[in-house]
């Protein structure tokens, strides 16, 4: 069974499917956007979801592209299976939509 | 804020990698740079958010971890305390009661204890205070027996002691003029300096020295930051400014620093007394007590040695006044707080015990919590949970509660305090030093722990105990009701309710007895009032006489006055001088020191005035005097001490020395009867009283003044009087008698009360216990009860074995604490009058209040006992 997957880790795998390689600040930031600040992670639900994401095998950590000074920071890029998962998730959601519009709670596609 | 996220990072999330956390701070720390632009409210906003979040992810992240670390059980303790709080939301009532009786029991003994740690446990405000000592006479023969010293032997001791650096001193009154009213101010006049052996710098100017107490020497004095205030604005040209003390001038040289205080808060001022050559040598006149440093490198048992040896060869050189007398050194923080830490520490003993019964109640409390979680905890422990951690959780529940306890008790003691020390009749040595510091935030902390340990040990081992198939396959209701650990605690609080319901007990019967004491005169209508002649005017004894007299007279003829008088001191009081007693027909054999005698100077109307009525002879009249045929009148006891057999009328005595008379001869005329002198139920009633014309010299009198309405209300006419009579003298103590009375008992009667208020609410926790334990009893035996009634058992013999069950541990209670009271109350024994510590009457007064309060704790479960409807409990199977 596939576990399950929270809203936020559902972002976190969509802030990386178009393969950009992303920090954790990063990833928060790009969440904020999509979602019109809907969902805000904090640093602690980033980290504690990346580390369950981690030890599951869905994303893995490469060295970010040489940023100038600082700590070399981490970046996080989505696995084969995270992308697998996510698109799990993806048509989840997509068939709960068609449910909904079936039931007329939104209205059919143009 | 980041080092305590990354804190709670490793206590919430210790799973996160060392890289990963670092990581999370800093982007932690990017995120809370962004809040912060859009101010510090969103900043904060985020920082909750952050901490919030991280709390839930905690929760959600729990997993059963192998091998425990610190962190680890941290991070189980933290889960406890998340669990625990959730726990005591969700019993609302409970956790409320149980707050309320914590920060009640934790806040009176804090306020108490921030007491005894000012009074008794601070050290006092002096460098080196434990170099300081007292040092007085004492009688060879029983060296409770303190008294001051004279100067002649305190100048031999200074000379010759190389261990200590000594100074005397007395305290005083003396008036101020030509700075508005005249007032009284409290002063201490000292031969040597006693603020060089004090050691306290000045805040302004400079300390008298030794050689300020030279014969000759300009007059200075040294004042009080108070005074300093009052009088000069605290301007330092207050240094060199005169003051008129006492009709003389003395200049002002140096201003105490803020705090200081010695011997006792009430002190204005300190100057040498620059006593003349005659009055140095004096070896009759015993007024001065002895300051002491030691010297360094000295010890305190090399000091004592010392002054035994000096007072050896003073009672060899000076046999006639020394002979009888020893020297005692005591610690300047023992001399100065006196008997009251006797109090203190009674009172510290009795809250601690209402904390203590608090503890019982609020363990029982808990336990009949933790029972009804007792198929939770088994269900924990049969799924896995270790011993160790069940017991860890459950002391965490009442850790956590206690500490809130603590918390608010600690506001609810500030509160007490404040309020105490407001309350409390004033003379408590140094109670000015009470506040919440460290060590009293220490003891509350401290206190608050033990109690959370103490309350929540009991229901936890209980709890660990029970294997769990028992538990789950246990119906509650069929269990025996027996629980030993309960009875334990009521056993426990009802013996100690007992000891504290005991010494109560004692101090409200000494009350009761003190208050029947005699005082000798008729206290009520009495108006006292006190001057002193001071300055030129009165150097010679006609105008003193005449003053005193005039004042006497004037005041016969307000309206609403029947009589009027003076006196040297008012009775009650505790003050007064003595002097050797001497019957010129049986001298004292010679080299031997004659017993001293408290004397009264009065003016002739002063036993009408009183009311002391008279056994024998005659009263005195206007012609006993100096200059008429001198007589006295002496006390019903003076009369049995020195005349056991005989008739004292008739007799010629003298007071004093043989070189240093107080008068040369007088006859007893009288006998009256004893009046209580130092306080009701002091033991101090010898007394000798001669008239102000048989010894002129005095200058301080107490006026007291019979009328026939309120005498408070001829307050002003007699001040009127007095400043018509010598504008310069300054009145003070204008107080009903019945005030003077009141004072004499308030220590008593506070500690009464008090220890009395302690008493009740332990007698009311230990009803709330056995009416807890009872009921839950009840409970538990519902069905016995109905399977007894349903076979014929009369309501009536349900009740009684119910009661009978709760008073049989009613019953060991009261006998241990009976035997506990016996022995702790003997520590009272100085505060009790007329009753001794181990009184069976009020220990069988007592235990019949608390085997009464106890049975009717059981008699109400028990009535409900026997509403147990027999068929609803067995149908209920």
């Amino acid at each position: 069974m596939t576990p399950p997957l929270t809203p936020q880790a559902f972002q976190i795998l969509l802030s990386l499917a178009d393969g950009r390689d992303l920090h954790g600040y990063a990833i928060i930031q790009d969440i904020a956007e999509r979602t019109d600040r809907e969902i805000q992670l904090t640093a602690s639900t980033l980290y504690a979801a990346i580390k369950r994401m981690l030890e599951s095998g869905f994303i893995t950590e490469v060295d970010a592209p040489g940023e100038s000074g600082g700590a070399p920071r981490r970046c996080y890029r989505i696995t084969r299976s995270g992308r697998l998962l996510a698109r799990q998730e993806a048509e989840r959601l997509a068939r709960t939509v068609a449910m909904a519009r079936d039931k007329h709670l939104l209205p059919r596609k143009a | 804020m980041i080092a305590l996220y990354r804190l709670a990072l490793r206590v919430f999330l210790p799973s996160l990698l060392e890289r990963q956390r670092d990581e999370a701070i800093e982007t932690a720390a990017r995120l809370a740079a962004d809040a912060r632009r859009g101010g510090l409210d969103a900043w904060l906003r985020y920082w909750l958010t952050e901490f919030h979040s991280l709390a839930r992810t905690s929760w959600r992240e729990r997993t059963p971890r192998k091998a425990p670390s610190i962190m680890s059980i941290m991070s189980t303790v933290v889960q406890d305390i998340r669990y625990g709080l959730r726990l005591l939301g969700r019993t609302p009532g409970v956790t409320f009661v149980a707050l309320l009786t914590l920060a009640l029991g934790i806040g009176a003994n804090t306020a108490i204890f921030s007491i005894v740690n000012g009074v008794l446990l601070r050290p006092l405000d002096y460098p080196d205070p434990d170099r300081l000592y007292f040092i007085q006479h004492v009688l060879v023969s029983d060296r409770t027996q303190q008294g001051s010293t004279t100067p002649g032997n305190f100048y031999d001791i200074q000379r010759a002691a190389t261990t200590m650096r000594l100074a005397a001193i007395q305290t005083s009154t003396a008036t101020l003029t030509g700075r508005g009213e005249p007032e009284r101010l409290q002063g201490v006049g000292s031969a040597g300096s006693v603020l060089e052996v004090l050691g306290v710098p000045p805040q302004l100017g400079r300390i008298f020295t030794e050689a300020d107490d030279r014969i000759g020497a300009p007059k200075v004095v040294v004042i009080s930051d108070r005074l300093w205030r009052r009088i000069f604005d605290a301007r330092a040209d207050a240094i060199g400014q005169t003051l008129m003390l006492g009709g003389e001038p003395l200049t002002v040289v140096g201003v105490m620093p803020r705090g200081f205080t010695f011997p006792d808060t009430a002190i204005d001022l300190w100057a040498p007394m620059q006593m003349n050559a005659e009055m140095r040598a004096s070896r009759t006149e015993y007024f001065l007590t002895l300051v002491g440093r030691l010297a360094p490198g000295a010890t305190p048992g090399a000091a004592r040695a010392e002054l035994d040896a000096i007072m050896e060869r003073l009672r060899k050189e000076f046999p006639q006044a020394n002979g009888t007398l020893g020297l005692d050194a005591q610690p300047l923080r023992e001399a100065l707080v006196g008997n009251v830490s006797d109090l203190l520490w009674i009172l510290m003993a009795s809250v601690g015990c209402v904390l203590l019964i608090a503890c019982a109640n609020l363990a029982n409390l808990l336990l009949a919590r933790a029972t009804g979680r007792g198929r939770e905890i088994a269900v924990r422990q049969a799924i896995g949970a270790g011993r160790a951690r069940l017991v860890r959780q459950l002391l965490v529940e009442s850790l956590l509660l206690a500490l809130l306890g603590g918390v608010v008790g600690m506001l609810v003691g500030k509160l007490f305090l404040t309020a105490l020390v407001a309350w409390l009749p004033a003379g408590i040595p140094r109670i000015e030093q009470a506040s919440v510091d460290m060590r009293v935030l220490a003891f509350t902390l401290g206190t608050a722990a033990m109690t959370g340990l103490f309350f929540g040990l009991a229901p936890a081992l209980q709890l660990s105990r029970r294997a769990p198939a028992m538990v789950l396959r246990e119906d509650v209701r069929t269990s025996s009701g027996r629980a030993p650990l309960r009875a334990l605690l009521v056993v426990g609080e009802l013996a100690v309710a007992l000891v504290l319901l005991t010494g109560a007990g004692l101090l409200i019967r000494s009350f009761v007895l003190v208050q029947r004491v005699d005082p000798g005169f008729k206290t009520d209508r009495v108006l006292t009032f006190q001057a002193r002649m001071e300055g030129p005017v009165y150097q010679k004894a006609p105008a003193r006489i005449a003053f005193v007299n005039g004042v006497v007279e004037r005041l016969k003829t307000l309206p609403g006055v029947t009589d009027a008088a003076a006196s040297s001191y008012a009775p009650i009081v505790g003050r007064g001088t003595g002097a050797w007693f001497n019957v010129i027909a049986r001298p004292w054999p010679p080299g031997t020191t004659p017993p001293g005698v408290p004397y009264r100077v009065i003016t002739a109307d002063y036993f009408k005035a009183m009311q002391i009525p008279l056994v024998r002879g005659r009263l005195l009249t206007d012609r006993d005097g100096l200059d008429g045929t001198p007589s006295v009148v002496i006390s019903e006891s003076v009369a049995r001490r020195f005349w056991p057999a005989a008739d004292p009328v008739g007799a010629d005595i003298y007071l004093g020395a043989p070189d240093n008379k107080l008068f040369d001869r007088a006859t007893v005329v009288g006998i009256v009867k004893d009046v209580q002198l130092s306080g009701l139920g002091g033991s101090l009633t010898d007394a000798v009283y001669g008239l102000n014309t048989l010894m002129p010299w005095w200058r301080n009198f107490t006026f007291t003044v019979r009328t026939s309405g309120e005498p408070i209300a001829l307050a002003g006419s007699a001040r009127q009087i007095v400043r018509d009579a010598d504008p310069s003298i300054a009145i003070t103590g204008m107080q009903a008698m019945t005030d003077i009375m009141r004072t004499s008992i308030a220590p008593t009667r506070a500690s009464m009360l008090l220890l009395a208020l302690f008493a009740g609410v332990a007698l009311v926790m230990a009803a709330v216990g056995v009416f807890g334990v009872m009921s839950y009893a009840v409970n538990l035996r519902s069905r016995e009860m109905g399977i007894r009634l349903a076979l014929g058992a009369r309501p009536a013999e349900v009740q009684r074995m119910v009661v009978a069950d709760g008073m049989k541990q009613a019953l060991v209670g009261v006998v241990l604490g009976a035997a506990g009271a016996a022995w702790l109350t003997r520590m009272m024994a100085s505060m009790l009058f007329g009753v001794s510590p181990g009184d069976p009457a009020t220990l069988a007064l007592a235990s019949a209040v608390l085997l009464v309060t106890a049975a009717l704790a059981c008699y109400l479960p028990a009535r409900r006992a026997t509403r147990v409807d027999p068929l609803i409990v067995l149908r209920a199977e």
